[in-house]
């Protein structure tokens, strides 16, 4: 990433309601008070299972399955914004020739429209992370990697339809009036998020959340659980006033408990990083932080944002991190902070043993940006 | 401590009956078809095993066709009963049902006896007296290959010209005095001819004979039947051909709810004054109902039901409301979803959507202080989950307590099965759980929600079941149709 700015995400102008469980998979409806009227999403599909290769620049391309892109629409901001309908403007992405080659992660295709590719946009922002490799030619390093720098960074997930349970949950649940989003919880673990602006676009882009990405862990959760439980409220009260009050105060209970559940993501900072502005919002990518051991608990999250100035979400997209991501995302950052310097992390880390960091490159994954000679000097 | 037999056999009964009246073998919105059918397989078996007389005596309580069908397997594959009346009793039973069963479901249970290889004495004595109630010959023509295969499985003695029709061909001969037999025939060569045939037989000749779907629709309207007409009416109108207006005057309130929600809204007001009506004359059959009734009606996504029963549990509740507006003397409907809970919106405009926020609805009934409470859901509550159960259970408990005599009564009535549950899915201990599979048993669920309760013993189930039996019977028996021989 480049030019980092903190950014905190806050569930401002909206409500969570009570989550509707189906097996392991736990759905938290997000319901907006006021609708965005001035930012309309739709989703545009590229169904078929070409590989998608999307140039990011620098002579870089970004590989992956995509199976749709978020087309978004805005206008001035006290003016109604269309729903972006299917127009000539990106049929020529539609075009499939064996592989599904695309323009940039964000591509403005008018003046008041842009193309998104959903969490690929934020995977690229984390797989981009000090791609360029070693700026400081130190001998520790393979010489390729101080020649090519990390390429090609590789992570693995797995798509929406093989999480156990998720395509059975997302479609028996039940849509609130006004709802504009969703948290995703697998075997009550946060899996994903979805904010948008209008509850017709969430409508739209409900089923969406299928064709998304989830991370290894998540999927093993699903499987190792049969059922998270449902949690049946326990009412008081002696009067019809009583009970309707004490009604309410459980749902507000919960809620807030549930937004305790997500706490790995709301009112936490994160490193972000400004892709561009869209009318009055910024669209932001982000990382939560690159803490491993919080990874089975809170999780390390990587999303993408469209914030207005006042901190409103309109749209919000998140995907958990797994440990291994974490792992070398926290080891080339560190690496980064001391300039490449193998000796020098050591030296920050108390212990000074120059093999210890290595072994730590190594587990995280990374082995192969050091050099062959440094390595089996070890081995020796 | 262990219940007392009696006590589990109630249990037992209630059960079956409220599964027998909702599941149909299809899939539900959150359960699949295949493990419906092993649950209710195993509910089937369970309580014929163990309580024989009063398995045959639910064919009587308002199951469903599915499920009567099920019981009149197990029955006829299991032989007749060594004793005298109680093999006299199953016969009139059976015979009654099937009476009463459309001829399609019929010919399906005797395939799937020849399937099983059950041809014992009673079953060729079943056949025999509901096949002497048929039209042959038109069964010959609509349900030729069913009606061969059970003539052939439990060797019936058809009418000569009907059996060789069924052996031989439609062309077999050079004219049939049967008529409708020889208009088959000459429907071949005949286009005059075809349209003298049922529409459903008339249908496939003409798309073989390559007969324009317009003027085909056109002019085999007359042959229609009221059910085939609504069921088409929105093709016909696609086709262009023009029909005679439908006659929803004589369609079951049901029925004609389901009808209501297939359609776009802006398309439904024709049908505002048939439903109306049709819950009117159900209403005259009479309903035991208390003077103030409220009823909390779920309208969720969920009941859009499975893809086989679209709109089946919304229907059920739409025509519920619509009876009960028309039967009881103050009727106040609060719908789930909104925020004010459409407290009096237009029930025409209904859709399957929004979460289920049963709770709210439920306070706001009962402010009202109503005699009677209905429930109708499917029982998946999560708005949040559990919040009816609770309600209900604080009220009986702090503000009108289950003495013997409480001023308000609840029940729970539900269209949907649920396979996890062996029943459809309960509200809670406080409220209990009937399964209701159409609006015009309203009457017999209601009777029925008591034992629900738990606060009856198994006499009064068993009796209640008879005193059923007998007047359903009785209805259903004219004169001239004996039971099957014995």
């Amino acid at each position: 990433m480049k030019k980092l700015t903190p950014l905190t995400l806050q569930l401002q102008g909206l409500e969570l309601r009570p989550a509707q469980v189906w097996g392991t998979v736990r759905i938290v409806p997000v319901v907006r008070t006021t609708p965005i009227t001035d930012l309309r999403l739709a989703r545009r599909d590229y169904a078929d299972d070409a590989l998608g290769m999307v140039d990011v620049g620098n002579k870089t391309t970004y590989a992956s399955y995509i199976p749709h892109g978020i087309v978004m629409r805005w206008s001035g901001p006290d003016q109604v914004a269309e729903v972006p309908a299917e127009t000539r403007i990106g049929t020529r992405e539609l075009r499939h020739q064996g592989h599904r080659l695309l323009e940039r992660m964000v591509r403005r295709e008018a003046k008041d429209q842009l193309r998104l590719l959903p969490l690929h946009l934020a995977m690229e922002g984390f797989l981009a992370l000090h791609f360029g490799g070693p700026d400081v030619a130190h001998t520790f390093y393979s010489s390729d990697v101080l020649r090519n720098g990390l390429s090609p960074r590789v992570e693995t997930n797995v798509h929406g339809h093989a999480m156990p349970g998720l395509a059975e949950a997302l479609s028996v649940f039940e849509r609130y009036d006004g709802q504009c989003g969703a948290l995703v919880f697998v075997a009550d673990a946060l899996a994903s998020t979805m904010v948008v602006g209008h509850p017709d676009d969430y409508a739209a882009l409900h089923d969406a959340l299928l064709r998304d990405f989830y991370p290894n862990l998540l999927y093993r959760y699903g499987w190792s659980h049969r059922r998270v439980p449902e949690t049946p409220v326990t009412l008081s009260g002696t009067t019809l006033d009583a009970i309707e009050a004490s009604l309410a105060r459980q749902v507000a209970e919960w809620a807030a408990f549930t937004e305790g559940m997500a706490a790995g993501l709301f009112g936490r900072e994160t490193h972000a990083e400004r892709v561009r502005t869209v009318g009055r919002y910024r669209l932001m990518r982000f990382l939560t932080g690159t803490d491993v051991r919080s990874v089975p608990h809170e999780g390390e999250h990587l999303g993408e944002a469209l914030v207005a100035s006042g901190g409103e979400i309109a749209y919000l997209k998140t995907y958990r991190l797994d440990r291994g991501p974490v792992r070398r995302a926290k080891v080339l950052m560190t690496l980064a902070a001391h300039a490449w310097d193998i000796q020098a992390v050591a030296d920050s880390e108390g212990h000074g043993h120059l093999w210890r960091v290595v072994t730590d490159i190594e587990n995280a994954g990374l082995g192969w940006i050091i050099s062959p000679e440094l390595r089996a000097r070890r081995r020796r | 401590m262990t219940p007392p037999v009696a006590e589990l056999e109630r249990e037992d009964l209630v059960l079956f009956i409220n599964a027998a009246s909702t599941c149909s073998g299809q899939s539900e919105f959150y359960g699949d078809a295949g493990s419906e059918r092993v649950t209710l397989a195993f509910l089937h078996d369970y309580v014929f095993g163990n309580y024989r007389r009063l398995y045959a005596l639910t064919l009587a309580a308002g199951i469903n066709h599915y499920n009567q069908l099920m019981v009149i397997e197990r029955l006829l594959a299991a032989g007749a009963p060594d004793d005298v009346t109680e093999r006299r009793e199953e016969n009139r039973l059976i015979t009654g049902a099937l009476r009463e069963l459309p001829p399609q479901r019929v010919y399906r249970l005797f395939a799937s006896l020849r399937r099983a290889r059950v041809n014992n004495r009673r079953t060729r004595g079943v056949v025999r007296a509901w096949l002497g109630r048929r039209d042959l010959a038109f069964d010959a023509l609509k349900y030729r290959g069913s009606l061969r295969s059970v003539s052939r499985h439990t060797h019936q003695a058809l009418p000569e010209e009907v059996h060789s029709f069924l052996v031989e061909g439609a062309q077999s001969r050079k004219v049939w005095s049967e008529p409708l037999l020889d208009t088959f025939r000459r429907a071949r060569f005949d286009q005059r001819a075809l349209y003298d045939l049922p529409f459903t037989v008339a249908e496939g000749l003409a798309a073989g004979q390559g007969i324009d779907r317009k003027q085909f629709l056109t002019r085999i309207a007359p042959k229609m039947t009221q059910g085939e007409r609504a069921r088409l009416a929105r093709h016909i109108d696609q086709q262009g051909a023009t029909t005679e207006a439908i006659d929803f005057s004589r369609m079951p309130l049901t029925k004609l709810a389901t009808l209501v929600l297939s359609r776009p809204i802006a398309e439904r007001e024709p049908l505002r004054a048939p439903l109306a009506g049709a819950a009117q004359k159900l209403a005259r059959r009479g309903l035991p109902l208390p003077k103030r009734v409220c009823a909390v009606l779920d309208r969720s996504y969920s009941s859009r039901a499975g893809a086989q029963k679209r709109n089946r549990t919304l229907a059920v509740t739409l025509a519920i409301s619509q009876l009960l507006a028309a039967a009881a003397d103050d009727y106040h409907a609060f719908w789930t979803g909104a925020r004010d809970h459409d407290h009096g919106k237009d029930e025409l405009t209904l859709r399957p959507r929004g979460q289920t926020n049963l709770a709210s609805p439920l306070l706001a009934a009962l402010r009202l202080e109503p005699d009677l409470v209905v429930l109708v859901t499917d029982g998946f509550e999560n708005d949040p989950p559990g919040a009816a159960g609770e309600v209900v259970r604080l009220f009986r408990e702090h503000i009108d307590p289950a003495t013997e005599t409480p001023k308000t009564a609840f029940v729970h009535l539900s269209p949907t099965f649920d396979a996890e549950s062996f029943m459809p899915r309960p509200l809670g201990a406080a409220v209990p759980t009937v399964g209701i599979r159409d609006a015009s048993e309203l009457a017999l669920k209601l009777g029925f929600a008591r034992f629900a309760a738990g606060h009856t013993e198994l006499d009064e189930l068993q009796s209640w079941l008879l005193t059923r039996a007998d007047r359903w019977l009785r209805d259903a028996e004219t004169p001239a149709a004996q039971g099957a021989s014995t």
